[in-house]
């Protein structure tokens, strides 16, 4: 042991939510004169957050162990259960590299009555929902985390009260809520049926369960988690709301809200079912083939530069949730190769579509518009920014020697591997179509007669102090999915050593060591 | 080596970029020099390719669990290429810098134009499958950027997106070929791949060969591809002469070159080849005639010759390997240099207009003699390099093994065409008098000699080839082998004695030069045919289609009102149920209510159900608003009571607060709305409200019916722990207090947080700021901006708005 303990896990949570407290007390929710101490110390606190999780990434991944903390010493599954494997790690780490990122880019782009109004607070709040329900063990636990994150992600959507927010916050809030409702009553069905919640216990107890009560909880927990991780057909919350807010929250929501959907299916389907990722297998192949088609497609006819990216969103949702499909149906290649590849592009998703939400929400600021039909010729004003827009469009598309490239190269492979020749077509004109996407954006903005249509409050890029933050996170994204394309093989062996241990949920049963049954009260270990 | 030269390169195309050439004319030679130093390079290597040591190999592991190694491998084929690359490409930089003189984004230009390259050497390097994919996508890139470079012009811009749209398709096809074959092969490198036995008669090699067919084809312009090509022209015309004429569109050609040796014993590759080559041969030919721009005519011969190259392919014989890598060199070092002239010309005129040109050569007399030189070769008029090629072609035509009268007609026809239009350019452009029709262009900025110099050291390369033909013989041999997988022995010739070759090949200069004499009827002809003809069009209207088909997919998926995105959430959860139900043999029994903990239905709570039920009724048909509360707060407290009969009396007057305070909340919020004045819901909303509404009351009452059913319970709730640990280890009277504060307290602060949060929204909500926007503008704004009145160009044409 290194000196590691599991008391650590506890940090990712009460580090964001405890300075999210503090800053809404720092100068009675912002003077203008006390917002540089909201911005200092919500940084920092982004930056420890960032460390821990790596450290739990070295840890989980490095040492291939599993932690867990038993939250007050109440021993699962009578407590609650904190656990942190491989996956959880590279979520975590992925989590705090999007809120480390796009900060910076919030104190450049925002106007000063969202500031005043608690954005940081909030921000940091949504990070620690985030990372709970990463960590999360505990079935009603993840719920909990869920409703932080959507309340958060809920008030930073409509803060500032732009008619077209609100309106958008209503079918975001709405349709939220509904999928948290059908969570709700699936782990209604699960502590009625299983009489636990902890989910090593569940995991141990579905397999004694009628099929009927399988198929119940994995659908129902399909449609809620499905919801939030915008697959077709339960995508609709996503299109109507992530472009209404400042770009910042829209890059913040576009790296991180959908993953914890993707995250929560990864985590729920190998754990909880892992019969039915064979049995479901043409359901979900099906709903990953139409969510890559239609998401890209559907992306085509949006007007606005963010309006395109967020519905983009959806295709690549698409992508990651295919290769849960086929996490254990692989025949020459590696066991967990397919999982590994959906976490490989997972991670290149979150930094890529962070880094160009946000380059697509500077052009939108510069212009006054994201109207691609009445902007252009960018690309001689702000050449800077038209390259790092350019390399993060590429990255998306697939090209090489990005980490798109890797991404998608070893996603087709698992997909042909399991030889579901129709769902690399889908992924093949989905890829096509984001080709077609991406050149639109950048032939509309870039190129072309220089067209400025209206004004914006702040232009991020005309003050240097502004310039640097907007820039630097972006080349920050560009560097590192680079990096990710170049050092793919490192990066590839730790998603492989994750998703093995997803895979595995033997070892996360005996990590988390719930009692069988209650024990008699002598027999427990006594609190000290 | 080949590795360095690659890193070499692309800093080269990087610092050119940093050290503004356009002030400096000097940096063009330097830059010219590092390609000219690697062609060197690369020439000394052909006798050690030759030698025993057989070729060069290099590798870098990039990501070897995915099978993606940077393996380089210089074998004759990638010799060949790498030659012309480095070569032809120390040639354009030197011309770039003369031809973009002091433009200031020509260091942009040098660093794009390095960029390919480099993905162009080390696609014809490449030994693994994955790795060509990776420089192919570099050239496809690279010469989407070249060839926008003056992206303030629509065309430039389109053909730009056309080009990448066509060879971007096609390459995504290969790469799923590639996958297919090395996962087939077990093995992504190439020069193991070929060597596996019986590896093409797998049915999944079939489909594997059909998509990488796909992106040879589209890369190398192939007909129904063909027409990006022409498109591309928009590029500078360096970057035309070097990407779309002599190397980058020939990355088809060389993918089939290297494939050869496995697949060309299919009958598959074999008539894919003959027929798509053969009809792309003919359309480019015809389709010269069509054009008044040099460069647009230039590029519908570069069609025919890439079809030309293609057809040699498909056959797998010495002659056909010899003539193939004689066509690459000849069109190489005639069709370079015609390009570069055609911008030399269009430097010095201002345009590039066949119409508007006539008599250059009293103006541009060594240009014109340059024209004449390599225009010449491209008709295959010995004893220019051009006319080996044409023998070469014609040779393998009249002994063609299947389709010898199809080959025949095809090759006859395309080479007189060849002559024709290359008559054509050279007359009109620079040979015949002035007409008075048109107004004449004049040559007002004449090219100086360093300006001439690319073509002219390309042309005079050229016209010495047939003459020193054991020079570069063993190249061809090398090049040739490579390709067959087999040693070769050319025995090149210009002279080879009055046979059939050379009477065919003399007949069809003949006819080349009546349809030169007969071009204006041909031109109405082309002129006259129907629009779909023209493959542009046609991609242009299915992009349109594209477009039309996006809209109507985001609107279906999208389902315009929140009303039925929600009911298709609330369907899809009833749909697990039924599933679950359908699966237990006789639900009737299986969700029989476990007797101890549920002694059927008492007096009292049937009552109370009823009574919720009722009020539930009337808060959704109630009039006006207070009525609804009142009956939502009945619906509440029913529920609150149940709580009672339950033994839980503090959760009923948690419940009890809460469902007063909802109440009050509401009256007070409502009272301060407008009457609701929307019209009653009628029709099939009313229909899908009552199953929307069926459905969420069918999924309750499941989930109920699970929950109570004590056949389904797997094991004992862990509820009785808390009951039993409560006071003595947490040292609380109330359980369900020790739960939120101690054995969940975890969740509690999660919850806390989230009210917290809720709370902070409210506050955020009510100190938002007035908005003054008028009503047309409240659609779609996003929020920090304040748009200016709107211009007119926000009214877009619908494919505008979604392509361009």
């Amino acid at each position: 042991m290194s000196g590691f303990s599991p008391n650590w896990l506890v940090v990712p949570v009460a580090l964001p939510l405890f300075t999210g407290a503090l800053l809404l007390f720092i100068g009675r929710w912002g003077f203008r004169r006390w917002l540089w101490l909201q911005r200092t110390l919500g940084t920092v606190a982004l930056t420890l957050n960032l460390a821990v999780a790596l450290a739990v990434a070295v840890e989980t991944i490095g040492q291939g162990r599993r932690y867990v903390l038993q939250v007050g010493l109440w021993d699962a599954p009578f407590g609650i259960s904190v656990v942190a494997d491989g996956l959880t790690a590279i979520m975590l780490v992925m989590g705090g590299v999007v809120a480390l990122a796009v900060f910076p880019y919030a104190m450049a782009t925002l106007d000063y009555h969202r500031e005043r109004m608690g954005f940081y607070p909030l921000y940091l709040v949504l990070v620690m929902g985030v990372n709970g329900a990463f960590l999360a063990g505990d079935l009603f636990n993840l719920y909990v985390f869920f409703e932080v994150l959507l309340m958060a992600s809920f008030v930073l959507l409509t803060v500032g009260g732009q008619p077209a927010q609100t309106n958008s916050g209503i079918h975001y809030v709405v349709l939220n809520l509904l999928a948290s409702i059908i969570f709700l009553a699936a782990a209604g069905v699960a502590y009625g049926t299983l009489g636990t919640l902890n989910m090593a216990q569940m995991a141990q107890r579905l397999d004694m369960a009628d099929p009927s009560v399988r198929t119940l909880l994995a659908g129902l927990l399909l449609v809620g988690f499905g919801s939030k991780a915008a697959l077709v057909p339960f995508h609709f919350w996503l299109p109507t709301s992530y472009h209404t807010p400042p770009p910042a929250v829209t890059a913040l929501f576009g790296g991180l809200l959908t993953k914890v959907g993707i995250y929560t299916l990864f985590r729920s389907y190998t754990l909880l079912f892992p019969e039915l990722l064979v049995a479901w297998q043409p359901l979900l192949l099906t709903l990953a083939g139409v969510t890559m088609v239609a998401g890209a497609l559907g992306a085509l006819a949006q007007p606005t530069i963010r309006r395109v990216l967020s519905f983009h969103i959806i295709s690549h949702v698409g992508f990651m949730f295919v290769g849960l499909a086929v996490a254990v149906d692989i025949y020459r290649l590696a066991p967990g190769f397919g999982l590994a590849a959906a976490l490989l592009y997972l991670v290149h998703h979150m930094i890529v579509k962070t880094g160009l939400i946000m380059a697509g929400g500077a052009v939108e600021l510069e212009m006054g518009s994201g109207r691609l039909a009445s902007i252009g010729g960018l690309a001689a004003r702000r050449p800077l920014l038209a390259t790092l827009f350019f390399l993060s469009a590429i990255s998306l598309a697939g090209i090489p020697p990005f980490s798109g490239f890797i991404g998608k190269l070893s996603l087709l492979q698992a997909i042909l591997d399991a030889g579901h020749w129709w769902v690399v077509a889908a992924g093949l004109v989905a890829s096509l179509l984001t080709l077609i996407n991406i050149m639109r954006l950048w032939q509309q903005s870039f190129w072309g007669r220089y067209r400025r249509p209206g004004r914006s409050r702040v232009r991020p890029l005309e003050e240097p102090w502004r310039r640097t933050r907007v820039l630097a996170p972006l080349a920050g994204t560009v560097l590192l999915s680079l990096a990710l394309g170049l050092g793919g093989e490192r990066a590839f062996g730790w998603m492989q050593v994750a998703a093995q241990q997803t895979l595995d949920r033997e070892g996360y049963i005996r990590a988390v060591a719930p009692h069988p049954t209650i024990p008699p009260l002598d027999k427990l270990p006594q609190k000290e | 080596m080949m590795l360095t030269w690659l890193i070499l390169l692309a800093a080269t195309g990087l610092l050119l970029w940093l050290v503004r050439p356009h002030r400096h004319p000097g940096f063009a030679g330097m830059a010219a020099a590092v390609p000219a130093l690697a062609t060197l390079w690369l020439v000394a290597q052909i006798p050690v390719v030759a030698s025993s040591a057989g070729p060069l190999q290099e590798t870098l592991a990039w990501m070897p669990s995915l099978g993606l190694e940077l393996a380089l491998r210089l074998d004759g084929l990638s010799l060949l290429f790498g030659l012309l690359i480095t070569g032809i490409g120390a040639a354009i930089a030197y011309y770039t810098h003369w031809y973009l003189e002091d433009d200031p984004r020509q260091g942009y230009f040098y660093a794009v134009l390095f960029g390919f390259m480099v993905s162009m050497l080390g696609l014809v390097w490449a030994d693994n499958l994955l790795a060509l994919f990776v420089f192919w996508e570099g050239t496809s890139i690279t010469s989407y950027l070249l060839i926008a470079y003056a992206h303030d012009q629509a065309g430039a811009r389109n053909g730009a997106r056309n080009a990448l749209i066509v060879t971007g398709a096609g390459g995504l096809a290969m790469l799923a070929g590639f996958i297919l074959l090395g996962q087939e092969a077990g093995t992504y490198t190439i020069s193991q791949l070929l060597a596996t036995s019986g590896l093409a008669d797998s049915p999944l090699a079939l489909a594997a060969l059909l998509l990488i067919l796909l992106g040879a084809f589209t890369k190398s312009a192939q007909f129904p591809f063909h027409f990006w090509l022409p498109g591309a022209m928009a590029a500078p015309t360096p970057a035309s002469a070097y990407l779309h004429s002599a190397t980058m569109v020939k990355a088809g050609v060389f993918l089939l070159a290297r494939l050869h040796p496995a697949f060309a014993h299919l009958p598959l590759w074999f008539w894919a080849l003959f027929l798509v080559g053969g009809a792309t041969m003919v359309v480019g030919a015809v389709g010269t005639f069509g054009q008044r721009d040099m460069k647009a005519l230039l590029a519908y011969a570069t069609i025919a010759q890439l079809g030309v190259l293609t057809f040699l392919l498909a056959f797998s014989k010495e002659a056909a390997a010899v003539a193939l890598v004689v066509g690459i060199l000849a069109h190489a070092l005639y069709k370079g240099p015609l390009f570069l002239v055609a911008g030399i010309v269009d430097h010095a005129t201002g345009t590039r207009d066949l119409r508007r040109l006539a008599r250059l050569h009293r103006d541009l007399p060594l240009t014109t003699a340059l024209a004449l030189l390599a225009g010449l070769s491209m008709a295959g008029i010995p004893p220019l390099f051009g006319f080996l090629a044409k023998e070469g072609l014609l040779d393998v035509a009249l002994y063609a093994p299947q389709g010898r009268w199809i080959a025949l007609g095809v090759v006859g026809l395309t080479s007189a065409l060849f002559v024709a239009y290359s008559l054509t350019l050279l007359w009109e452009a620079f040979l015949r008098p002035e007409s008075e029709a048109v107004e004449q262009a004049h040559v007002h900025h004449p090219p100086n000699l360093a300006f001439q110099a690319a073509p002219l050291v390309l042309v005079l390369l050229g016209t010495l080839a047939p003459f020193t033909i054991g020079l570069w013989a063993p190249l061809v041999d090398l090049a040739a082998g490579a390709v067959l997988a087999a040693p070769v022995e050319a025995h090149l010739a210009l002279w080879r004695g009055f046979n059939l070759v050379l009477w065919t090949s003399l007949g069809l200069v003949g006819t080349g030069l009546l349809l030169f004499l007969a071009r204006a009827a041909w031109r109405r002809l082309l002129h006259s045919l129907p629009p779909w003809t023209q493959a542009a069009r046609t991609f242009e209207r299915l992009l349109e289609g594209l477009a039309w088909l996006a809209d109507q997919t985001a609107r279906a998926v999208q389902l315009r009102t929140l009303a039925n995105q929600a009911s298709v959430v609330m369907v899809a959860a009833l749909v697990p149920l039924a599933i679950g139900l359908a699966q237990l043999g006789d639900p009737w029994q299986a969700l029989q209510p476990d007797p101890a903990g549920y002694p059927g239905l008492p007096w009292a709570e049937g009552i109370l159900a009823a009574l919720a039920m009722v009020a539930a009724v009337v808060t959704i048909r109630a009039q006006r608003k207070l009525g609804a509360i009142i009956s939502l707060g009945v619906v509440g407290i029913t529920v609150t009571l149940f709580y009672v009969f339950f033994g839980a009396p503090d959760l009923a007057l948690t419940q009890l607060l809460i469902e007063v305070l909802t109440v009050v909340l509401l009256v007070l919020v409502f009272y301060r709305l407008p009457e609701d004045r929307r019209p009653p819901i009628t029709g099939w909303r009313r229909v899908r409200n009552w199953v929307v509404a069926g459905a969420a009351g069918l999924l309750g009452a499941g989930m109920v019916l699970v929950n109570a059913s004590g056949s389904l319970q797997v094991d004992a709730p862990i509820s009785r722990f808390f009951l039993e640990r409560s006071l003595p280890e947490a040292f609380g009277q109330n359980v369900v207090n020790v739960i939120l504060v101690d054995f969940r307290s975890f969740d509690t602060m999660g919850e806390i947080t989230v009210l917290a949060l809720a709370a902070l929204g409210g506050y955020a909500l009510y100190h938002a700021p007035p908005v003054f926007l008028p009503r047309r503008l409240r659609r779609d704004t996003a929020s920090p901006t304040v748009p200016d009145r709107p211009t007119p160009e926000e009214t877009p044409t619908p494919t505008e708005a979604r392509h361009a």
